[in-house]
């Protein structure tokens, strides 16, 4: 017997995803989930965000590794809320994931909320989770041609941070290609170039983020 | 990676499905793939090969259609196919796209008895 049908395949994530969205508007809270590869910076750039904007904005933290608590610790010593999640083996965080650590956290109290996902190019960007944007981070010494190679993570985020601009003499990284190799793949890329080390660039992502936040509110 | 996933979560549509139409074996099951997700049929194939051992779709044939990116500019309005994913009309250069097709990620058809 042949059966007609047409299911998404990810309809069930896609569902729970829609309700922590629903969750998150309720609480008036931004949630950003934030997707590189491991060691391109996104705990180093949360912690120095969560440092500078923690007076004005209030912050919450989902943390998604494989294994350890090692970033939460790290997050929690900013004095926000923050909730780890260990995904065991999965290479990605799912809106199941995310539904069950929002139990955890006083949304009520939480203006911005940072996802920040398990590092890895290719599987978070296929799984949404109920995030308001999309945010990645590219870092320099990962070269200029991970927008060409992994298009999917590019394609879906609203948001390009590219950190250790700093490094950039040392390394065969061409920044103005690697900014054109973006934009081929997703022209509405707004795009960022910072050093988490220097301090560099990172004044106009806390003004974005602020601004973001405020409009979120309205 | 995360094809393991994607195979399970197959494997419980097709369970839904068996339940519904009060079948118990799976001949072959037909899904659609867009381009721009970022699933490896192949990998696909073997995970979901894996995760249907001693079930009803043990043995099955997993059917992929390989869909290709397809855009409609919004400025000329002409459809055209995105090959080496260069997300610019050829016609008139435009950057303002409509992804047609490509993003699919679907079960399509059952063949069970």
């Amino acid at each position: 017997m042949k059966v007609e049908i047409i299911k998404d395949i990810l309809a069930a994530n896609d569902a729970i995803a829609e309700e922590n969205r629903r969750l998150f508007k309720e609480n008036g809270a931004l949630v950003l989930n934030l997707m590189s590869s491991p060691g391109a910076g996104k705990t180093t750039l949360l912690e120095k965000s969560i440092s500078v904007l923690k007076g004005r904005v209030n912050i919450g933290v989902i943390e998604g590794d494989i294994q350890t608590e090692l970033d939460a610790t790290r997050i929690s010593k900013e004095g926000v809320e923050v909730v780890q999640i260990n995904t065991g083996s999965a290479c990605h965080l799912d809106s199941n994931m995310i539904h069950q650590a929002i139990e955890k956290l006083d949304l009520s109290n939480i203006d911005l909320l940072f996802m920040e996902n398990v590092g890895n190019l290719v599987c978070p960007a296929e799984f949404r989770i109920g995030e308001d944007m999309k945010i990645m981070i590219s870092s320099i010494t990962e070269g200029d041609d991970k927008p060409l190679k992994y298009p999917l993570m590019f394609r879906e985020s609203q948001v390009l941070i590219i950190n250790k601009i700093d490094l950039l003499p040392y390394c065969d990284c061409d920044l103005k290609r690697l900014k054109e190799n973006s934009l081929k793949i997703n022209s509405n890329l707004n795009i960022f170039e910072i050093s988490c080390k220097t301090e560099s660039g990172l004044d106009s992502w806390y003004n974005w983020l602020v601004k973001k936040v405020e409009e979120n509110k309205k | 990676m995360h094809e393991l996933t994607i195979a399970q979560s197959i494997l419980n549509i097709i369970n839904e499905e068996l339940l519904v139409n009060n079948l118990s074996k799976v001949i072959k099951i037909s899904i659609r793939i867009g381009r721009l997700t970022a699933i490896e049929p192949e990998s696909l194939k073997f995970c979901f090969e894996i995760i249907t051992k001693n079930t009803k779709a043990e043995g099955s044939v997993l059917e992929i259609d390989y869909v290709p990116i397809r855009c409609k500019c919004s400025n000329c309005q002409i459809v055209f196919t995105v090959d080496e994913l260069d997300f610019i009309c050829p016609k008139c250069m435009g950057s303002n796209l409509k992804i047609i097709s490509g993003n699919e990620l679907q079960v399509v058809g059952l063949e069970a008895e």
